[in-house]
């Protein structure tokens, strides 16, 4: 039964092997998907190119789809998986200057990896930058320490919340995923920017 | 038919069925009241007051008895060595490796069944093997080996064979104490994989 | 899937609904060897405490934050998601090597020099690593694999993210197109 490495206590060395392995189909798929370009990357919001929209969405749903099923035929046990954290305060200021970083800079920090290994100087830009930004947090982290840890609840998961199974939830956001996923295909017909994307 | 088509309805359709589902078990790691209450019926995990005497006897090394009453019901009529843990300091952190564990054959005995049960079924969920039961407890214990009723006249050969054995289990028991030895074979405690919840995210 | 791209015709990148469900897979995969999701930012910020520790090891051992990574002689290099993201660093090679889309340049609209681009890479790196460090996770750590396992954190973050970026999206527009 999953989750593997934890259950089984697998060597440090395994599971290091294990996360490069894992890193590596996360950084082909990303990749292929086009996730080294940041202007693709952009186009998001600018209804040019909505990959970022699809990939994600999809990448979540099959994720999801997933766990449910693994969790339902007793594969995986799900007290043990990571269930992120619930401190609403810091995921929403976090999300936000993350959020004008993303439309500043282009990239996130995994797509930036993924660009710096296909040769984009802009990328290894970012890359510094972030190191900059963890380094700011860090000596600043006094002055946010108490919004920082404020409202902890642990894993909260938005299917209990709103009291409703698993299933139904996953449910819930494929139909939202697939109705985004149409508008996504229009709006590249209609902002549609060959100038840029034959450049992509 | 375009990619988003085909997903569309793949994902629709695994959607659906993942809706019907009922809502995710946490943990299948513990036995549910289903399989447990059939593992009770079946009644192997039941040791009875014979096989324990044998094993005794015997000497087995792999035995170990756990007295599940409190401290001053135990420190009457100990069973030779055994080890009192109370109910209530039974699943604390350091006693906690008595049960779950993989090396011994833990047999839990209190006065009768009862209390006995209540630990084997708290071990038996929390997924502990290697745990068994004193079949009537210490009273059949008791009944049975120390003090074996002679058996009528008209009964079979078989009732005096057995008490025969039981008589002598009863000598060995009350007359030869010197005899068995004190249990020396410290346990080692097996450390059971710690079910922590993965440090994740990016913190 | 006649056409991956129909706005250039070309077959360069894979169709973003098959690169998705091949995405999924990963996270999938390493929700069930590992029970934790994909990421990018702690990797980085074990890069920074590592930094701080070999510069200042007094000060890395005092301060709140830091001292959270540090774990007596154990390199905070030595973490799963060093690793994890030096396979995102090759996996991102063999991939751009593959379609042929290696290549050392600056990628940019027409209309701002290379040096604008790089400064603003720079600075939206710096607001995104903040950010990824108040939200205790990137896209990948926090959103993605976050919405993966239905965590309100997740979705919250999400779209925290997409959100302002969209919202933010007028201002920078000369930037992109």
């Amino acid at each position: 039964m999953g989750p593997i490495i934890p259950v089984y206590e697998i060597s440090t060395e395994l599971n290091f092997l294990v996360a490069f392995l894992i890193g590596l189909g996360f950084g082909f798929a990303l990749e292929q998907a086009g996730f080294s370009s940041s202007r693709k990357l952009a186009g998001m919001f600018y209804g040019y190119d909505t990959t970022v929209l699809k990939v994600f969405f999809t990448a979540a749903i099959t994720g999801m789809l997933g766990l449910t099923f693994m969790n339902y035929l007793g594969m995986i046990d799900m007290s043990i998986v990571y269930v992120n954290e619930y401190y609403i305060e810091s995921a929403i200021i976090g999300g936000v200057i993350m959020g004008i970083g993303f439309i500043v800079g282009g990239f996130c920090p995994g797509t930036s990896v993924c660009a710096a290994a296909i040769g984009k100087k802009d990328a290894w830009a970012f890359l510094g930058g972030s190191l900059i930004g963890i380094l700011l947090f860090g000596e600043t982290y006094n002055w946010w320490k108490d919004i920082y840890t404020k409202n902890f609840l642990g894993g909260v998961k938005l299917s209990d919340t709103l009291g409703i199974s698993d299933g139904f939830l996953v449910l819930l956001i494929i139909v939202a995923a697939i109705m985004m996923f149409w508008v996504g295909e229009w709006a590249e017909k209609k902002f549609k920017r060959p100038d840029i994307t034959k450049e992509m | 038919m375009n990619a988003r088509v085909i997903l569309s309805i793949v994902v629709l359709a695994l959607g659906g069925v993942a809706a019907m589902l009922p809502n995710a078990k946490n943990s299948s790691l513990e036995l549910n009241e289903k399989a447990l209450h059939q593992e009770l019926l079946l009644s192997s995990h039941f040791v009875t007051a014979d096989e324990l005497a044998d094993l005794l006897i015997n000497q087995d090394p792999s035995l170990q008895l756990i007295d599940v009453r409190t401290i001053e019901e135990a420190k009457k009529d100990p069973l030779p060595g055994a080890i009192n843990i109370p109910l209530d300091s039974m699943f604390s952190p350091d006693k906690n490796f008595y049960l779950d564990q993989t090396v011994m054959k833990n047999i839990l005995y209190s006065e009768d069944d009862q209390l006995a049960t209540q630990v084997w079924m708290i071990a038996r969920q929390k997924g502990y093997k290697n745990n068994y039961l004193l079949q009537g407890g210490l009273r059949a214990w008791k009944n049975n080996i120390i003090n074996p009723k002679y058996p009528e006249q008209t009964a079979s050969k078989a009732a005096f064979e057995l008490y025969e054995k039981r008589a002598a289990a009863s000598q060995y028991f009350t007359g030869a104490e010197k005899v068995i030895k004190p249990k020396v074979a410290p346990i080692i405690p097996i450390q059971r994989r710690q079910k922590k919840k993965v440090q994740g995210g990016c913190s | 899937m006649s056409h991956h791209n129909y706005i250039t015709g070309k077959t360069k990148y894979m169709n973003p609904y098959l690169a998705g469900v091949l995405l999924g897979l990963v996270l999938l995969m390493a929700f069930y060897l590992t029970g934790r999701g994909l990421g990018a930012s702690g990797a980085m910020k074990s890069v920074v405490v590592t930094g701080i520790e070999t510069v200042a090891p007094t000060k890395a051992e005092n301060s709140d934050f830091y001292s959270k990574y540090i774990q007596g002689d154990n390199s905070p290099l030595n973490s799963w998601l060093v690793f994890q993201v030096l396979g995102v660093l090759v996996g991102g090679f063999l991939s751009g090597a593959l379609a042929g889309r290696l290549g050392w340049k600056t990628e940019k609209s027409p209309n701002i020099t290379s040096k604008r681009r790089w400064i603003l890479a720079a600075t939206g790196g710096a607001l995104f690593g903040f950010g990824s460090q108040f939200g205790r996770g990137c896209t990948s750590g926090a959103a993605l694999s976050g919405m993966a396992t239905l965590s309100v954190a997740g979705f919250v973050t999400m779209m925290a993210i997409f959100g302002t970026a969209f919202l933010f999206a007028y201002f920078f527009r000369k930037n992109w197109i």
